[in-house]
């Protein structure tokens, strides 16, 4: 039997082409993501966030280094080129979604506040020590509230 | 232990009138009756931050009060601005002591962080000078300086305050706002669950369960601590081991040797069947300390007798010079070669490092999604369902945006991380493995390197000095030589030594760890603590039958060994499978049973229970009437219960049926112009 016959006999059975699921990271997940956007929400005073105040917190909790960066900010002991606040389109959608699902509402047409069942969903998160372990030590690592006050200073400060 | 209040009083100055209420309380049940929305809940709240456990509730600045004592009084048709407002309570405690406690709501002048005190009682003796003890609450030290109040506050009550271990693991007192919620129940919040309102901010590990231990005076708490403190032991002596190897491993690295079988982790046998060894690269092999050093010696005593002259030994030093040159240069291409090898197998092992660090976080998240859905379940968060709540549209799988194709379920994504971690681990400690040995051949060719660059330096000055005198090339080798011998007979002393601090540190760790495992052996229960649960279980059934708790039969309820919350059939009750007035039947009769605990058994109850608004779900009348009843026999044990409630004066008369209870009636506002 020569080389093309070969290739002939494995052409000549029938193909089935099937997409294999593929890998993503988790906090690109909705079922992640929401309830971590429910938590900066309250961490924000009287647990109502601007746009601004989740877009501030959602980058000081992606890290130790960018949690320090912001806690240095609030405390005036650092530089303004050191704390670059990067906005992420995804949160964008989580709170799109988190509105949709009535865990946060649009109150007063500046903040989004949390829905009656969000605050269920954060106590079951709170019982669970495990759960958001890392996010929740990041948060407590910050200033007890951020005010807006300090958001404006943040992001509308002049880089020298 | 013991708490009681005699006595509270809520002032506030208004812009034109001074507003009061002052309430004083016995021993046995206290009822406070008022409308709704009419201030019973002040009077509360007035107790609770005169307590300074306001921190129970959260941990925001705000004060726990409604803008009648915070902002404007408004009593439907006249408006004015409280400009000062604060709270009082005159409180009794062990050994006849009375203290009372001022707190400001709203002040220009005070902070709210201060806390008045006189040793006395202030409000019933209001002309008597008592001496005056500011201190500071809501503070870092509150609970355990001197000046902060908690610490003032558990000495009143004779509580010795634990330590217990925070979240990060270091060991933290016990704060008494997390022992607070067991002792007060809040009317918004506290009536979903036991303890549901726990400040867990405060950052303490299993907060509900140190709690009631605490109250029920358990030995478990003791062991917790030991365990604690054990486990901290452990860690200090795993932290020594390691500083002590990589200090010697260190040395040796720099002396351009290796050392092997010296364990970096800490090992509770000492000395290891083969022992540690150093090897240095000499004549191109790892050779033991001991042949380098019986080498270094036979040369060295092969070199005894006159020192050569110059001349006598030109000839030979001119060859040695050829050769050592050579080498030289050999040497400095394999040196470079070496620490392009090193500074490559570095970067890899920190992209590995990065890789690790992303894959374990990734990981975390994974789980925390898995179990987020199973909330989502029973809860508003139904993102797995699939479609859009606006549009019902099917949802995008990720949050990039556009539709990815199909994508991993949770499960999947989380084993196919576990598998990538397991990858990478291997590599990981691979890639360790071989960068330590990249290290040690490039210590090894440094040593080698500099020592025949000073060689060459001696042959060259040997060969232009003055030909009668004695060899400068051959001095300087003896001199080497005998240098190299005491920096490794050095280093032969320094194993010796190391070996022997190993053998303490193995054996301290040798000892911690069995004391670990025998606490885990005999459980953290001891008998006494059983004897306990199984009263406090049976104080609990009984009063869940009394109270007519329907969810499931009262008599297969028992209280879990590990975190004493209700379970049945070994699983624990889950709140939101029983009925809401159900829920709030349970909070009583465990609330209830922890203060009774306190007379048949030696506890840290204050024997003080204050509820706000207990007939909340509507309850039945007959239920409540079931726990007044009971609430009332605590005045046969000198103990206190305060609630407050809607229910009007007939029918709480009607349900105490003849029970003892001291009734108050506000009538109208809580708060009343001072005459």
């Amino acid at each position: 039997m020569n080389a093309d016959s070969e290739l002939d006999t494995l052409l000549n059975r029938p193909f089935v082409f099937r997409e294999r699921p593929a890998p993503t990271a988790a906090d690109l997940r909705a079922v992640w993501r929401i309830p971590l956007t429910l938590m900066l929400t309250r961490a924000c005073r009287s647990s109502q966030a601007t746009h601004e105040q989740l877009h501030v917190l959602n980058w000081a909790v992606r890290s130790t280094e960018s949690a320090e960066r912001l806690g240095e900010f609030l405390a005036g002991k650092i530089r303004p080129e050191q704390a670059v606040v990067r906005f992420e389109p995804a949160l964008d959608r989580t709170v799109a979604l988190a509105h949709g699902f009535g865990l946060l509402t649009w109150k007063k047409k500046r903040y989004w506040g949390l829905g009656a069942e969000a605050n269920e969903l954060l106590t079951a998160i709170d019982e669970d020590e495990q759960i958001f372990a890392v996010e929740k030590s990041l948060l407590g690592s910050l200033p007890s509230q951020l005010s807006q006050a300090a958001v404006r200073r943040l992001l509308g400060r002049k880089v020298r | 232990m013991k708490l009681r209040i005699v006595a509270s009083e809520t002032k506030v100055t208004g812009a034109e009138r001074n507003l009061t209420r002052t309430l004083r309380f016995s021993e046995g049940l206290n009822l406070i009756r008022a409308e709704n929305n009419m201030g019973k809940t002040t009077v509360l709240m007035t107790i609770l931050y005169a307590l300074g456990w306001e921190g129970m509730l959260g941990p925001g600045r705000t004060v726990p009060f409604t803008p009648a004592v915070t902002s404007e009084i408004y009593d439907g048709d006249h408006r004015e601005a409280v400009l000062e407002s604060s709270a009082i309570a005159e409180l009794a405690g062990v050994e006849g002591q009375v203290m009372s406690v001022q707190r400001a709501i709203r002040s220009e002048r005070a902070h709210r962080e201060l806390v008045q005190t006189w040793n006395g009682a202030a409000l019933s003796e209001p002309e008597v000078a008592h001496t005056r003890h500011d201190y500071y609450v809501r503070e870092r030290g509150a609970a355990k300086n001197e000046a902060g109040f908690h610490h003032r506050l558990a000495e009143l009550i004779g509580w010795q305050l634990p330590e217990v271990a925070s979240w990060d693991g270091s060991s933290v007192l016990l704060y008494t706002e997390v022992i607070a919620p067991l002792l007060f129940v809040e009317q918004t919040r506290g009536w979903s669950w036991i303890a549901s309102v726990m400040p867990r901010y405060l950052r303490l590990r299993d907060p509900e369960q140190r709690a009631t231990e605490f109250l029920l005076s358990l030995d478990s708490l003791t062991r917790a601590a030991e365990r604690d403190t054990l486990m901290a032991r452990r860690e200090e002596a795993r932290g020594a081991w390691r500083s002590t190897v990589e200090a010697f491993t260190n040395r040796v690295s720099d002396a351009g040797a290796r050392v092997e079988n010296l364990p970096i982790e800490a090992s509770s046998e000492w000395p290891p069947q083969v022992r540690p060894v150093i090897r240095f690269h000499y004549a191109n092999a790892w050779q033991s300390l001991g042949e380098v050093l019986s080498s270094l010696r036979n040369e060295l005593t092969e070199m005894a007798g006159p020192v050569p002259s110059a001349e006598d030994s030109a000839s030979d030093d001119a060859n040695e010079l050829k050769k050592a040159e050579e080498r030289a240069n050999e040497l400095s291409g394999f040196y470079a070669a070496a620490a392009q090898e090193v500074r490559e197998q570095d970067g890899e092992l920190k992209a590995l490092n990065m890789r690790l660090d992303a894959l374990k976080k990734d990981r975390g998240r994974y789980d925390d999604a898995i179990k987020l859905r199973n909330f989502g379940s029973t809860q508003a968060l139904a993102v797995d369902k699939g479609s859009c709540p606006t549009c019902d549209q099917p949802l995008p799988t990720t949050l990039l945006g556009g539709e990815i194709g199909p994508v991993m379920s949770l499960e999947e994504n989380r084993a196919l991380i576990d598998e990538e971690l397991q990858t990478f681990k291997a590599m990981h400690s691979d890639a360790s493995e071989v960068l330590l040995a990249s290290r040690q051949r490039l210590g090894a060719l440094r040593s080698e390197l500099n020592e025949t660059r000073r060689s060459i330096r001696s042959l060259k000055g040997a060969l232009t000095q003055n030909g009668n005198a004695p060899s400068q090339a051959a001095i300087a080798k003896q001199v080497r030589l005998a240098d190299r011998i005491d920096e490794l007979e050095g280093l032969e002393h320094a194993l010796t030594a190391v070996e022997e601090e190993l053998q303490e540190r193995a054996s301290e760790y040798r000892e911690v760890s069995a004391a670990l495992q025998e606490i885990g052996a005999r459980g953290t229960l001891t008998k006494g603590d059983d004897e306990k649960l199984k009263a406090f279980a049976e104080l609990v059934r009984e009063q869940l039958s009394e109270y007519g708790f329907s969810s499931v039969p009262p008599d297969e309820i028992e209280l879990a060994p590990d975190n004493y919350q209700p379970m049945r059939s070994g699983s624990p009750l889950r709140p939101e499978k029983l009925s809401a007035s159900d829920r709030v039947r349970m909070i009583w009769a465990y609330l209830v049973g922890l203060l009774e605990m306190s007379r048949n058994f030696e506890t840290a109850h204050p024997g003080l229970l204050l509820l706000d608004e207990p007939g909340q779900q509507e309850v039945k009348e007959e239920s409540l009437a079931a726990l007044f009843r009971r609430l009332a026999r605590s005045a046969d044990h000198h103990q206190q219960v305060i609630v407050a409630t809607s229910k009007s004066s007939t029918a709480i008369n009607h349900m105490l049926n003849g029970a003892k209870a001291s009734l108050t009636e506000i009538e109208g506002y809580a708060l009343k112009p001072s005459k």
